[in-house]
């Protein structure tokens, strides 16, 4: 089977919290469309298609959900990156974290982020805020078009 | 260091001494006085200069005997240099201020050991002769608790903002790691939920009905276990983040936390008396915690009345702080308890009877207490509780 180029990348390096999320992207048919890499690293490599990514296609993801608490490169350094390099700071990245805490979320909106999503405790919200995340994201939302590009 | 040695006058010296005639018996005093004094005594002829009479102490304090000083100018006298100068310029001065006070002079004694003395000396007229009289104490000991005691001083300061910093920083270290460890808690907890609730959903029907029930128990478990972290989390957070006071009218507070409170309140026949509230001085999200807090531990604990009454109201306060209070007619509890009801993770009442983590009253004593207020409860077993708590009047505007 072709592989759908991927509408979301999932960064998160808790294989536990990945196969929740996977499990809850399957029962709304949607886990095809995730790409899920475990460390800040990988998640810049895969949006500049360096290494493991080299020969993928051109198309970047329409959403970067982003763990802030990963080995290495931080959440908060990966959103610094992706938000101060013209060739993807268009591409939505939205927070996704056990953190509630008031500082983190003034530092990734101060970095750029365009949301923030505590990651719910229970499973239940945690299914419908995963839900609802994708689906706006991946689908109510249009995203920045690759072919046009602005110059300021 | 010196310590003259004083005779002890025996009473029967006292009995004899009354027999002498007046003159007799002055002079007897004088010289007692002068013999035993623990101060340094000399005299000295103004004129010309010598030394006429020294006492037992001046002859300890230089360690010169009476031998060696009687006749001796003043001014020949090494050791009481500082206080008579080399050119007799102290003769000059007392002839000008009859009595003379000097301090901080330095008396080196046969051995070579300073001892800081203070003199007191006065010019004196009798039978046509002048005479001085010069006292010497010795305060080197007084002089050394002085300077220990303003060292002291200097340093207490420093000291009391050494300790200060040192426990502000063990308190934000606490506060990290009571925050860190909930936080990191609630990963593990949020995959043991996610778990079992894929196992409920997609297994159940392979699960013996035990099995089913161990399941509930683990998400039941589970479940209690966020609402304790989430609690933790609230406390550490009240700790933490910054005051920011601000003039708030009580009332708007405790209607805004009914608002709160409704999923609590639906179900339930409650008779709300809500007197005049003061506007007073807080911040106002804690402070909004804290009624948060108190209104749903009076809402809790009268679940079981068929018609709970919760009052809230101020006492007749004094000038510099508001008192209110929160009443209600529920449970109560064992007024042995009254101070340990405010602890973290104190519950008096069953927990099976009434939910609850057991830190939202820890959450308002800490909230008023930084708030520079005060709480504490009244109640009785099954006869209602009071929860009164403080706040000081500030000057903020």
């Amino acid at each position: 089977m072709r592989k759908e180029p991927a509408r979301i990348l999932l960064a998160e390096d808790d294989p536990a919290d990945v196969e929740l999320a996977l499990s809850v992207m399957q029962s709304a048919g949607s886990a095809q469309c995730v790409e899920v890499v475990n460390d800040g690293e990988s998640a810049l490599d895969y949006l500049h298609r360096r290494r493991k990514w080299r020969g993928r296609g051109a198309s970047q993801p329409a959403l970067v959900l982003l763990d802030l608490k990963m080995p290495g490169i931080g959440g908060i350094e990966v959103l610094r990156s992706i938000k101060s390099d013209v060739r993807t700071r268009c591409i939505p990245v939205v927070v996704f974290t056990s953190s509630g805490e008031r500082r983190d979320i003034a530092l990734c909106y101060e970095n750029g982020a365009n949301a923030y999503v505590v990651k719910p405790v229970a499973f239940p919200s945690f299914a419908e805020t995963l839900q609802s995340i994708s689906q706006f994201w991946a689908g109510v939302n249009v995203p920045p078009m690759r072919s046009v590009r602005v110059t300021r | 260091m010196t310590k003259a040695t004083v005779s002890k006058i025996t009473s029967a010296e006292i009995l004899r001494d009354v027999s002498l005639p007046n003159q007799e018996r002055e002079e007897n005093h004088y010289r007692r006085i002068f013999e035993t004094s623990q101060d340094a005594i000399l005299v000295l002829d103004f004129k010309s200069h010598r030394i006429l009479d020294a006492n037992p102490g001046i002859c300890l304090l230089t360690g010169l005997s009476k031998a060696h000083l009687i006749g001796a100018k003043a001014e020949s006298v090494l050791s009481l240099r500082t206080l008579f100068g080399a050119e007799g310029a102290f003769f000059d001065e007392i002839k000008a201020d009859p009595i003379l006070y000097r301090e901080n002079l330095v008396v080196e004694n046969r051995d070579g050991v300073h001892i800081q003395v203070e003199a007191t000396c006065n010019l004196f007229h009798s039978q046509g002769q002048q005479f001085i009289q010069c006292n010497l104490r010795d305060v080197t000991q007084h002089r050394l608790a002085e300077e220990q005691v303003r060292r002291l001083n200097e340093t207490l300061e420093q000291r009391v903002a050494a300790r200060t910093s040192e426990l502000e920083s063990a308190n934000r270290e606490l506060e990290a790691f009571t925050y860190s460890v909930s936080h990191d808690l609630r990963a593990p907890l949020r995959h043991i939920m996610g778990f079992v609730e894929i196992l409920e959903n997609e297994a159940a029907e392979n699960l013996s009905e035990p099995h089913r029930r161990h399941l509930s128990t683990i998400g039941g478990a589970a479940r209690r276990m966020a609402d304790l972290i989430e609690d933790l989390l609230a406390f550490s957070r009240i700790g933490r983040s910054e005051m920011q006071k601000a003039k708030v009218d009580l009332l708007t507070l405790v209607m805004e936390a009914l608002d709160d409170l409704q999923e609590e309140t639906k179900d339930r026949i409650i008779s709300w008396k809500i007197h005049d509230l003061p506007v007073v001085t807080v911040d106002r999200s804690l402070m909004r915690q804290a009624l948060v807090n108190l209104l749903s531990n009076a809402i809790k604990f009268t679940s079981t009345r068929t018609r709970a009454v919760i009052e809230i109201g101020t006492e007749a306060c004094a000038a510099n702080e508001d008192t209110l209070y929160i009443r209600d007619n529920g449970v109560g509890f064992n007024p042995r308890y009254a101070q340990k009801i405010f602890g973290v993770f104190e519950r008096l009442n069953n927990a099976e009877e009434f939910e609850g983590t057991g830190i939202g009253l820890a959450n308002v004593q800490r909230i008023i207490r930084r708030h520079g207020g005060r709480v504490w409860a009244l109640g009785k077993v099954d006869a209602g509780a009071t929860f009164y708590f403080t706040l000081p009047r500030s000057s903020v505007k």
